[in-house]
């Protein structure tokens, strides 16, 4: 797989900061907090090893609602939580009025929808600022090690599957909430993916 | 009047476009670059800077901390904040600290309008 010049690496770091920041302003709203995100990474690596990074990070199991991305970019966005956690943010984001006990019942519904619209406000904007159209799939709810929610998810994870992993970190004030925003971009769109930041680079600098 | 604009953005390439920017709208001005808060708190001494333009999400302080840090000591600095993140408790921040809040992807004719209005004289309260 061919690097990323510095060039490259800032410009798709700073189209998903620019996603991310979109993606956190939709998420407040929708749990009523502000939510901090942290400087984002880019890193081509094996997707394995980007979800022992995962695991390392939440206590227990993990929740991730995924998507697939498909067109001239492949490959899966994923939310995650601590699986622990995954009902406090259902509460926070249930409309006023809903009891508590309802929650559980309405859990896969609620992460569903929230995973749709934070990673759907990311990569669309990502899609805008590149001029492409990006397909995603419909939201489904992995439990499990991030391994196990990864390949759930159709992103490979054998040895030799290395992965252009795109990585934030946010936390919900007042709540004891954090979670992560992974984009694992397959690396046979890694050609295409290099025009198209090529692209990106020209028109931003004229 | 030559300005002199700081840009403070730990992305290379957004801050070699907004000097792009500020460049093509004020050609006569100085333009110099801080990847980061601590750079922008370095540089203050080194140049009369009349004009901040930051990011918001940076390492180290991020830029509603860092505009904060530079209203205390250069109250009369124009500011902008530039970012993507709209939440209620950034652009009220953005707003007490008198700046501007410059939404990503960037706008080059609202980036114009910024330097343009920070270009005029100061308001005089004459009490008349």
């Amino acid at each position: 797989m061919t690097p990323l010049d510095a060039l490259e690496r800032d410009a798709l770091t700073e189209l998903g900061n620019i996603g991310t920041a979109r993606a956190s302003t939709a998420l407040s709203r929708m749990v009523g907090s502000t939510v901090r995100v942290s400087v984002p990474t880019v890193e081509i690596q094996p997707a394995a090893q980007a979800a022992l990074g995962l695991d390392a990070s939440f206590p227990g199991r993990l929740v991730v609602i995924a998507e697939s991305v498909s067109g001239i970019v492949e490959g899966a966005a994923l939310l995650a939580f601590a699986e622990s956690s995954s009902l406090d943010l259902v509460q926070a984001v249930l409309p006023p009025g809903v009891p508590p006990e309802d929650a559980p019942e309405l859990e896969h519904e609620a992460l569903c929808e929230v995973g749709n619209i934070v990673l759907n406000g990311c990569l669309s904007t990502i899609a805008n600022m590149l001029k492409i159209e990006i397909q995603t799939g419909l939201p489904a709810v992995q439990r499990g090690t991030a391994l196990d929610c990864f390949a759930g998810a159709g992103v490979a994870t054998g040895p030799e599957a290395s992965a252009l992993i795109f990585h934030v970190a946010f936390v919900v004030e007042g709540r004891d909430l954090t979670g992560r925003i992974v984009l694992a971009l397959d690396a046979r769109s890694f050609a295409g993916l290099k025009t198209l930041i090529g692209g990106y680079i020209a028109r931003v600098l004229k | 009047m030559s300005k002199t604009v700081i840009v403070v953005d730990d992305s290379k390439l957004s801050r070699m476009q907004v000097r792009g920017i500020i460049l093509r709208k004020q050609p006569e001005w100085t333009v110099i670059e801080a990847a980061n808060s601590a750079e922008l708190y370095e540089k203050l001494d080194q140049s009369d800077i009349h004009i901040a333009i930051i990011d918001f999400n940076m390492p180290g302080d991020n830029g509603l901390e860092a505009a904060g840090r530079l209203r205390e000591v250069r109250p009369d600095i124009h500011i902008a904040i530039i970012t993507a993140n709209a939440q209620d408790s950034v652009v009220s921040g953005i707003r007490a600290l008198n700046a501007a809040f410059m939404p990503k992807p960037l706008d080059e004719e609202q980036v114009g309008r910024f330097l343009m209005s920070a270009n005029l004289p100061p308001r005089r309260t004459t009490g008349a």
